[in-house]
């Protein structure tokens, strides 16, 4: 069971779904590496480690208590998880690299960069609607 | 606790009048008073030192009654005006600061002491005693450094309605303080006759023996600036120094010599520091100067002795103290650092701390309306929460905070621990040769200032409204600062 | 004003993530494929936890070989007794235990007799406890007489070496198995009129030294040799697999042969689905699975199929046997692979995921997937008609007239139900 199979994503193939979820080379179950644990990770922990950065570490200055130095983190990590989930699944699309019974592209590991980054971008929404409350300097950011 | 009057004589009583409210305003405090009432005497009510220490008190007072609490150590101190004394409407305080003397309006001195109407014999005296210049005296402008008017003016002041009602106001306990120039015309002549007519109180007067006992204190003002010769007065500065001879002289007999006094405090300055002359009203607006703060001091050290260590007898005091100012280093510049251990201790901190509020109050705080001290809690503090008269005498009271520490800047010995106007990324470096505190990986400047804000601003917002939060933020917070930040 | 602002924001940008939105390339992934058969449908068991257990064990000389200390069967037999002693303790439930050689013979129940007394009376000839003539096994008159017992919320289970013996010489033997066969058949066909229960049989295998009876009811002595022995489990469907299930954990898995389940079930529902990834698009309705491989070049398709056997009786190794499913073309190949992972909600309603590989598959071309009802091939291997002259290997593999036995079973079966494909896909290139 992963987050990734309980939320809503873009239309990325099921097929990219279940070579990320790890189908093995024959097909035959879940066994290989799991792209989707390590995005999974790779969101939370980017999520709560930028959040926590701006609330509480070195973006909890006056100087970047403004709703834009919040959109500009809000935007640059979710970027950079999208990127980086679009790294690890584009790795998988040449053929030999996955089940020879999924069919998928690039266009679907473009689709699940941006679910990555969308849902990065939501986290760190929701994140920062807690956090803020014990920031210092940034309890105010985004309102 | 206890009421301290204090009498401000002439310009230079007002003058120091303002320089102990600037203080008080910063944080300073008057050991187990109460109220400080200011009682300005001048026949010149037009003068610009006086019309400008009255405005400065007047906005003390407002901006006290709106915003100070508990918190704060901003205005903490109670000015009152000696008519707000018996007034139960204490919210709403009107008292006048000024004593005014009846009949020098529009008055030469001459048809003051109805010469005219003098027998052969007294007009022929009277004019042994004053010169034909000295008749003609238009005295609303005050008494242009002639004693000899003033003591003959001022000699009705205890028949006045004012000295009755102060008399009436007085307790056992308070205690009175007599700001004077001795090189002047209405101070020089107003202190002796002050000091008289408490000290000889008839039964006539109310509670005239707590009078006859009071606690008095007093500070003579030695020259300390000369007057430039215009077309525009009659003052001529090179007789105040004859003039403070002959003046100390009688006080040798007649104040300090006679023990009317617990503590007599003497300052000056040998410096020249040329004011524009002026014969009074609204042209006489001397520049700040050191000796003024140095000579509000005074009234602190006065405040801090014990009552057993002024005691008195019979209208005589057992032991007076003499006392004069000085500093740990002599200089043209003074900074924290020349002034002696236990002055730097009493003022530095306080003055910064104000400086640090009113240079953020004047520079940033619109600026910074979004952060989060000032959107946070129950009472926000942005410029729309806060009463809008109150936010305009804030920043007159501060506009005239700058005035006098940048003309006791511009003054001849200059006052000058600070500079003034740095902000921005420079508002910690305000105190010379001390400049801000950096350390690694931490915010400085504004930015330190606002994280301090925002850290703090939490702990005030159980007080009941804006006004009172800002003040007693800015005061918590700058003290902060400066604990962190700045080397007093 | 702000907060309304990202609030609407957040819902907008939840909205964009929905699969129904404009990014989505519709029907690419499910596409349900129900295939449901019916019946005649007969009185239905009534699962119930007080079931009825029988025990009827082959007590014949032949089944002496088994009956050695620390022996395969014995442990195994032991074992199935005891179990079903214990989930019978209650107070409506009852396991009675039986031998079987010419007759039925009753011994008594597990609430009054010992198993240990049970077990250790058929080694001993000449025990008082020891009933019938154990010479002969009729297991013509022995297998109808269980079925014929066969009730509502009852499980019976037979333990044999299904030799039938029935005391007759050689040349009778082959019209005996005949017999056999028919009276299996009516039997069950009369008893499933009434009733619906499964029978499932276990071929397992144990240590033997002792005498094999043969055709010509002549002793063959054996030592130290493997025979086949048969555990027969009919009745009440839930609790007979559970029985199934129980001996398939807790026999040794070199001990296990095969196994064929006969059911009659009327509602045969395989639900299955199409797994289509990119390039790949449904065209039509779902009735007869259309597809469209858009990308150009390969004629090769691959395709995944979940389907749910749930409804199916047939056991796991039927299942997984390509052999039990008819692919084509003939170059189409299939691989099945039971799902493990049940919570994956990709996997989710589904039991088996079928892989399925055309090279060529050009365009309206079509690919059909069956699963068969059929007899399981084991039982033609096991089968003998003479055993006269076994060889080693055959003394360890085939009993004698076995597929006639099961035959009988299928034959009964396949009269109340018309059932060939369990399951059938076509999916058509268009």
């Amino acid at each position: 069971m992963n987050i990734f199979d309980s939320i809503i994503r873009f239309s990325y193939s099921r097929d990219l779904l279940e070579h990320l979820k790890g189908l093995s080379l024959n097909g035959e179950a879940c066994t290989s590496q799991s792209v989707y644990q390590m995005v999974t990770l790779i969101v939370l922990g980017f999520s709560i480690a930028s959040i926590l950065n701006y609330y509480f570490g070195l973006f909890n200055r006056p100087l970047f208590s403004r709703i834009f130095s919040w959109l500009f983190n809000v935007v640059v990590v979710p970027f950079i998880v999208g990127i980086t989930s679009y790294s690890l699944a584009v790795s998988g699309v040449p053929s030999g690299a996955h089940c020879s019974y999924l069919h998928f592209f690039k266009t679907d590991c473009l689709l699940f960069g941006l679910t990555a980054f969308a849902y990065t971008t939501v986290l760190c929404i929701v994140l920062s609607t807690t956090f803020k409350l014990f920031s210092v300097n940034n309890k105010k950011v985004p309102f | 606790m206890k009421n301290l009057f204090i009498f401000g004589i002439g310009g230079t009583g007002s003058r120091v009048v303002k320089a102990l409210t600037m203080m008080l305003a910063s944080g300073m405090e008057l050991r187990d008073v109460e109220n400080v009432v200011p009682i300005i005497i001048d026949p010149d009510i037009a003068n610009g030192d006086l019309t400008r220490t009255v405005d400065i008190l007047n906005l003390y007072r407002e901006i006290r009654r709106k915003g100070l609490s508990e918190k704060s150590s901003f205005f903490k101190t109670n000015i009152c005006a000696l008519s707000d004394l018996g007034n139960t409407d204490k919210d709403n305080p009107t008292g006048e600061f000024i004593f005014e003397i009846e009949g020098v309006k529009d008055n030469r001195f001459r048809d003051f002491i109805s010469f005219q109407e003098l027998d052969k014999s007294n007009k022929a005296f009277s004019s042994i005693l004053f010169s034909d210049e000295n008749l003609n005296t238009q005295m609303e402008v005050g008494f242009k450094g002639n004693p000899n008017i003033g003591s003959v003016v001022l000699n009705k002041f205890s028949k006045t309605a004012l000295f009755q009602n102060f008399a009436s106001c007085f307790n056992k306990d308070d205690r009175i303080f007599i700001i004077s120039s001795i090189f002047g015309g209405t101070g020089a002549a107003g202190f002796p006759l002050i000091l008289k007519n408490i000290r000889s109180a008839d039964a006539q007067v109310p509670r005239s023996q707590f009078l006859r006992e009071a606690q008095i204190g007093a500070i003579t003002v030695l020259p300390y600036f000369s007057v430039d010769k215009n077309d525009r007065t009659s003052i001529d500065s090179n007789s105040f120094v004859s003039k403070a001879k002959a003046a100390l002289n009688y006080y040798s007999r007649n104040v300090s010599g006679n023990n009317s006094l617990q503590a007599l405090y003497y300052i000056g300055d040998s410096a020249i520091n040329g004011q524009l002359g002026s014969d009074g009203a609204a042209e006489q607006k001397n520049r700040a100067h050191f000796v003024e703060l140095a000579a509000a001091l005074s009234i602190q050290d006065f405040c801090s002795y014990e009552d057993d260590e002024l005691s008195i007898k019979d209208g005589k005091v057992h032991k007076p103290k003499f006392l004069e100012f000085g500093l740990h280093e002599e200089a043209g510049k003074i900074k924290f650092t020349d002034l002696g251990k236990r002055t730097r201790n009493l003022i530095a901190k306080p003055l910064t701390q104000y400086l640090l509020f009113k240079n953020y109050f004047q520079y940033h705080f619109d600026e910074y309306h979004e952060d989060a001290w000032a959107k946070n809690g129950h009472n926000k503090l942005q410029t729309i929460y806060l009463d809008k008269t109150w936010h305009k005498r804030i920043a007159e009271f501060n506009y005239h905070f700058e005035d006098w520490l940048t003309e006791m800047s511009n003054s001849n010995v200059s006052f000058n621990p600070f500079i003034y106007r740095n902000h921005g990324d420079d508002i910690l470096n305000i105190v010379v040769n001390s400049p801000e505190k950096k350390k690694f990986l931490s915010v400085n400047g504004i930015e330190y200032f606002r994280k301090i804000l925002n850290k703090s601003e939490p702990d005030f917002d159980i007080l009941p409204d804006s006004n009172q939060k800002l003040l007693a933020l800015f005061s918590s917070v700058t003290e902060q600062i400066i604990n962190s930040k700045i080397s007093l | 004003m702000r907060t309304t602002v990202l609030f609407f924001s957040l819902i907008f940008l939840i909205q964009a993530c929905t699969t129904g939105n404009a990014f989505n390339q519709n029907g690419h992934e499910e596409t349900l494929i129900p295939t449901s058969y019916s019946g005649t449908k007969a009185k239905q068991l009534t699962p119930n936890t007080s079931i009825k257990y029988r025990i009827y064990l082959d007590n014949s000389y032949s089944m002496n070989g088994y009956f050695k200390d620390g022996s395969n069967f014995l442990s195994t037999v032991n074992k199935l007794i005891t179990h079903l002693s214990n989930i019978s303790d209650d107070e409506n439930s009852i396991c009675d235990l039986n031998y079987i050689n010419n007759g039925i013979n009753y011994f008594g129940n597990t609430k009054n007799i010992d198993i240990g007394k049970y077990l250790g009376s058929i080694n001993d000839f000449y025990s008082n406890d020891q009933k019938g003539n154990r010479k002969v096994t009729d297991l013509k008159d022995v297998l109808k007489s269980v079925i014929d017992s066969i009730q509502q919320n009852t499980v019976n289970v037979i333990i044999t070496d299904g030799i039938p013996s029935p005391g007759l010489n050689g040349q009778e033997s082959g019209t005996y198995l005949d017999i056999l066969q028919n009276c299996i058949y009516k039997g069950v066909y009369s008893k499933l009129s009434k009733l619906e229960f499964i029978t499932q049989i276990i071929k397992c295998k144990s240590g033997f030294s002792g005498i094999y009876i043969n055709q010509l009811n002549k002793g063959i002595k054996l030592e130290g040799n493997e025979r086949p022995y048969y555990i027969f489990i009919m009745g009440e469907e839930i609790a007979s697999k559970k029985v199934a299930e129980f001996i398939r954990k807790h026999i040794e898995s070199s001990n296990f042969q095969s196994s064929v389940l006969f059911n009659n079930s009327h509602n045969i529902t395989v639900k299955s689905k199409i797994l289509l990834g990119t390039g790949y698009e449904i065209v039509g309705n779902a009735s007869a699975m259309k597809i469209h491989k858009k990308n150009e070049g390969t004629n090769e398709v691959k395709l995944r199929i979940l389907a749910d056997y749930k409804t199916i009786s047939q056991n796991d190794e039927y299942l997984l046997n390509f052999d039990n499913y008819e692919v084509t073309p003939v170059d189409a190949k299939i691989t099945i692979y039971k799902i493990t992972n049940i919570d994956d909600p990709l996997n989710k309603g589904f039991t088996h995921k079928i892989l399925l590989t055309i090279p060529n598959l050009y365009q309206n071309e079509q690919v059909k997937i069956c699963l068969k009802n059929i007899q399981p091939e084991w039982i033609k291997e096991t089968n003998t008609t003479q055993d006269i002259n076994l060889s080693d290997s055959e003394i360890k593999q085939k009993t004698f007239g076995f597929q006639y036995i099961v035959n009988g079973f299928i034959d009964g079966y396949r009269e109340r139900k018309l059932i060939d494909n369990y399951f059938t896909l076509i999916i058509k290139n268009q």
